[in-house]
């Protein structure tokens, strides 16, 4: 049984979904523990909300397994599945219009001690650089300066800097032209670069 | 033209830097211009910041509750119907046979719906005659069956027997435990023997 799990986890991709076609749960189960982090990670970072990235990365997850029929393997499952993370994210913030960060924690916390939890830790625009760099950590200013950026920006940026996708892979997973997703990836560099320049010192 | 100082580098030019895929014009560049170091600096501090994020997890129970909305194929049908498949592709006859078999039942719901849709009132004369027909032949049934019991020689002793309420309610009785002991009697005979297991007394 632990060979078995060992064998899955050495695997490719194609292979663990070539075996879950076939009505292996194991290799789901596999395809799960590969993609549970960077899926949650991308989703959370762009609704900024807890429950809701669990319920869109559940919803993601349950989406492609039950229609792993329909998957095509000479695209990479990687793709395959952020792409509908990324849909998934993209559509909420449309529909909610949360592309603006919220300050007030999440619409969705409904106990004060969730409202706090999901408050977004950030000064608004007359906040000195310090008193920031004070209120939190690198880490935190990092979060919050993605916060800021754009929904498409937010994603691409994701992809390409905190998952290390490559262009090409980003321009199928969004659906862009690669000139597009190379511009937007510029953009939310520079924007970044001045979200974050009170970090310098 | 020749000795004019090259254009500051792009944002794609600061991409392949960041990949470490520099063209090497563009390399002896940024060594001379202050200010093409640092932009690539700044970038480089924003890309190294991002690389740092870390991970996040979902809920420790994230994969039951996937799994519990995941239909998994039963690998067994799979296979049959795998089977089912090669069968049907193992050689042109038998697919020509499938095709046929395919084109014929579907050649013959389709010229049934269409006559339907084309004849409906042969269809509801139709309908009316089965039903007229049918109630008439049940109607004679009936009485040919009622006939033939009133005929029967029991049939004057039946009728005496259910004159009387107290002797109707014996008979019923009587009927009762005689229908009663015939099911305890079945089911004795019935009733599967012990199963013995090796070295197990039961």
């Amino acid at each position: 049984m632990a060979e078995g799990r060992t064998d899955l986890a050495a695997a490719p991709d194609q292979e663990i979904v070539a075996l879950a076609r076939s009505g292996k749960e194991a290799a789901y189960r596999e395809l799960i523990r590969r993609y549970e982090r960077p899926i949650f990670s991308l989703i959370f970072r762009m609704v900024r909300d807890r429950e809701l990235a669990e319920d869109l990365a559940q919803e993601t997850f349950i989406k492609a397994l039950n229609a792993i029929e329909s998957y095509r393997p000479e695209f990479k499952f990687s793709s395959w599945i952020f792409k509908i993370a990324n849909n998934s994210a993209i559509d909420h913030l449309r529909r909610r219009e949360l592309d603006t960060l919220s300050l007030d924690g999440s619409p969705h916390a409904e106990t004060p001690d969730a409202i706090e939890a999901t408050v977004l830790q950030i000064g608004d625009r007359q906040e000195t650089p310090l008193e920031t760099v004070e209120a939190k950590e690198l880490g935190g200013a990092i979060e919050v300066a993605i916060a800021r950026l754009r929904p498409e920006y937010r994603a691409c940026i994701l992809l390409r800097h905190v998952e290390g996708r490559a262009y090409e892979e980003i321009a199928e997973i969004m659906g862009l032209p690669l000139g597009t997703v190379k511009t937007y990836i510029h953009r939310a560099r520079n924007e970044l670069r001045q979200l974050l320049a009170h970090l310098k010192s | 033209m020749n000795g004019a100082p090259m254009a500051h580098l792009s944002p794609d030019d600061i991409d392949a830097w960041l990949a470490g895929a520099l063209p090497e014009t563009a390399h002896a560049h940024l060594y001379s211009c202050a200010h093409c170091q640092e932009f690539a600096r700044l970038e480089r501090a924003v890309v190294d910041h991002l690389a740092l994020l870390p991970p996040l997890s979902p809920r420790a129970d994230f994969p039951e509750r996937v799994m519990a909305a995941v239909f998994v194929p039963d690998p067994f049908k799979l296979r049959a119907l795998a089977t089912l498949r090669r069968r049907v592709a193992a050689s042109p006859r038998a697919v020509g046979i499938a095709a046929l078999l395919a084109i014929t039942i579907l050649g013959a719901m389709s010229g049934s719906v269409l006559w339907s849709m084309t004849h409906r009132e042969t269809l509801t004369a139709l309908g009316q005659w089965l039903m007229s027909e049918g109630s008439t032949l049940l109607w004679a049934g009936v009485r040919t069956a009622a006939s033939g019991v009133v005929e029967q020689p029991w049939y004057t002793d039946a009728r005496r027997l259910f004159a009387s309420p107290s002797r109707s309610a014996l008979a019923l009785a009587v009927a009762s435990l005689i229908y009663l002991t015939g099911v305890l009697a079945l089911r004795r005979l019935l009733a599967l023997p012990a199963q013995r297991v090796a070295g197990v007394e039961a």
